[in-house]
């Protein structure tokens, strides 16, 4: 058929330009791929870009909400600073409700009260014994019980207010109820605080820091400071300046001072011998001074153990005149070595008298424990071994009723058994302890004590001490 | 060449932010070296200065507040210097 030959002819290609055009083909492809390829890397760095720039405009973003933030932060610190200060120049919800009139509800009151007093700002600590008492001489055979709650109360880091009572049962049924001591303190500076009020004389160290039952390693006090027969009042009225310094070459060391005004001494009779009694109300015009200094001189890193010695003087006119002297000065002493220690204290005071003999009395102790910790086992490791000797020496005219006489002195002094007068009067009174402590914790003590009486000339004694003592 | 000025600038940022911060950082830094010292000081000298009257008692006996009311009691009556009193507390009050 001539068109199908035709167009058989004209529509077919020979082999060599059929060769030419798949030629042309690739070539085309490889063109369009290659442009293909190049199209596609393009948009890829492209995207990159866009990447950062939108990276960095969040950055800026960031910065700016950050910044806002901050500003807002600041505000609202402002803002709390300033909603305090009004709430502190408030009166308390408690105030307001009673001052509107409104029922006081018992949370607004909790509220109130705890403003008021702060978080344990009061302390109600102290101690409490329970004894048991053998007398051989007296014959005597009891029970005895001391409860003395101490109050601390802290208004702030630089006063407080303490006072203690002691409540002790006597002879006669009794209870004595006595206010040891009910003092401010408020700190001046590092170096320095001031005492006012009924404090304990800062005489020795007995009286103000070893007298609890909790503390006293025995049962009973040494012989100069029992009570009735002591060399010293225990108390005065008035005031003090107090603190420590550091001495600077070493871990611990400080001297201690006090320095102090009082009422002054009082007799419970113008008769020499005659024991202390409280000077509530000044009988004179005259007031008594006092100082006190110690020493801790060991440095804690020359492990040579604990040193401490101190000096103290209290002097005052004691006659409602005015005009008689009462003076005294004592030294003592503390070394401290692991499980041993040694305390001692020695005191000489004289009460000027009218006529040629004055009242001259002196005494001291030496105090010596070791505790076993270091020999024993548990649970006898908490036991403590104590031993003390003590003695007295008062020289005081004699009375109209008392009869013997050594060169214008009678030498006399009252025995106290275990705190409470006897009112036998025995020449020059010795006594030697041996107590065994076992310590159940740190402040809850168990102690058994043996007292022989020794004083010079006169029979000698036997006493038997057990007690429980607990400071809390 | 953009990225290496963005990393220069968080970087820069990351400074200037440490720089800041450095003065307060620094401060409890120093509060807290102090604490530890006077925790320490407190340590060697709590069982001498307690331990030399009464058997000296443990900081867990009582809370931190407690401790504040009883040093303040002890510092007057042992005459202790205010940097003594101030390292027992601490110690006491950390027990």
């Amino acid at each position: 058929m001539p068109g199908r030959a035709a167009g058989s002819r004209g529509g077919m290609m020979s082999s060599s330009q059929a060769s030419r055009a798949r030629s042309v083909l690739v070539v085309l492809l490889i063109v369009a791929a290659s442009g293909s390829v190049a199209r596609a890397e393009s948009p890829n760095t492209d995207q990159l870009l866009r990447e950062i720039d939108d990276l960095k405009r969040q950055n800026t973003e960031f910065q700016r909400q950050s910044s806002e933030n901050r500003q807002k932060i600041d505000r609202l610190g402002e803002t709390v600073r300033d909603l305090q200060a009004k709430q502190a120049e408030a009166p308390p919800a408690a105030e307001t409700a009673a001052r509107d009139g409104q029922e006081i509800s018992d949370s607004a009151m909790v509220g109130a009260m705890d403003r008021y007093l702060g978080p344990n700002r009061f302390l109600l600590t102290g101690w409490g014994s329970a004894r048991y008492n053998w007398n051989d001489a007296e014959n005597s055979n009891t029970f005895l019980a001391t409860f003395a709650p101490i109050f601390l109360y802290r208004l702030n880091d630089s006063l407080m207010f303490e006072g203690e009572i002691e409540l002790e049962l006597e002879d006669d049924g009794s209870t004595e109820v006595e206010l040891e001591y009910a003092q401010i303190d408020w700190v001046l500076n590092d170096y320095s605080t001031l005492v006012a009020g009924k404090y304990l004389l800062p005489f020795g160290e007995f009286i103000e820091r070893l007298h609890p039952a909790w503390i006293n390693k025995l049962a009973s006090s040494p012989l100069i400071y029992r009570e009735g027969g002591g060399i010293l009042p225990f108390s005065a009225l008035g005031a003090q300046v107090r603190g420590g310094i550091d001495l600077g070459y070493g871990l611990g060391t400080h001297a201690g001072y006090t320095v102090y005004v009082a009422n002054g001494p009082r007799y419970e009779s113008d008769e020499g011998g005659a024991p202390f009694v409280a000077n509530n109300v000044d009988i004179n015009r005259n007031k008594a001074f006092g100082a006190r200094l110690e020493m801790f001189p060991l440095p804690l890193d020359w492990e040579a153990g604990w040193l401490r010695f101190g000096g103290s003087t209290y002097n005052g006119k004691w006659d409602e005149a005015g005009e008689q002297w009462f003076t005294s000065w004592g030294l003592d002493g503390l070394y401290w070595y692991d499980d041993f220690e040694l305390r001692g204290e020695f005191i000489s005071t004289r009460r000027a008298l009218d006529g040629p003999q004055n009242d001259l009395r002196d005494g001291w102790y030496l105090q010596a424990s070791y505790q076993l910790a270091s020999l024993l086992p548990s649970p006898f490791d908490r036991l403590e071994l104590v031993a003390r000797y003590a003695e007295m020496d008062n020289r005081f005219p004699q009375h109209d009723e008392e009869e013997e006489e050594d060169d214008g002195h009678v030498e006399l002094a009252r025995v106290f058994s275990g705190g409470d007068e006897s009112g036998e009067l025995l020449n020059r009174p010795r006594e030697i302890s041996i107590g065994l402590d076992y310590w159940i914790t740190p402040s809850f003590v168990a102690k058994v004590e043996y007292d022989r009486d020794i004083p010079q000339g006169e029979p000698t004694n036997n006493q038997i001490w057990v007690e429980l003592a607990l400071g809390f | 060449m953009n990225a290496k000025r963005l990393r220069i600038a968080a970087m820069a940022g990351l400074l200037a932010t440490l720089m800041m911060a450095v003065p307060s950082l620094a401060q409890d830094e120093t509060s807290a070296k102090e604490k530890r010292a006077r925790f320490r000081q407190g340590a060697q000298l709590w069982p001498s200065y307690c331990g030399s009257c009464h058997k000296a008692r443990p900081g867990g006996e009582r809370s931190a507040a407690e401790w504040d009311v009883v040093m303040l009691h002890m510092r007057t009556r042992a005459n202790l210097p205010a940097s003594v009193a101030e390292a027992i507390r601490e110690y006491l009050r950390a027990q």
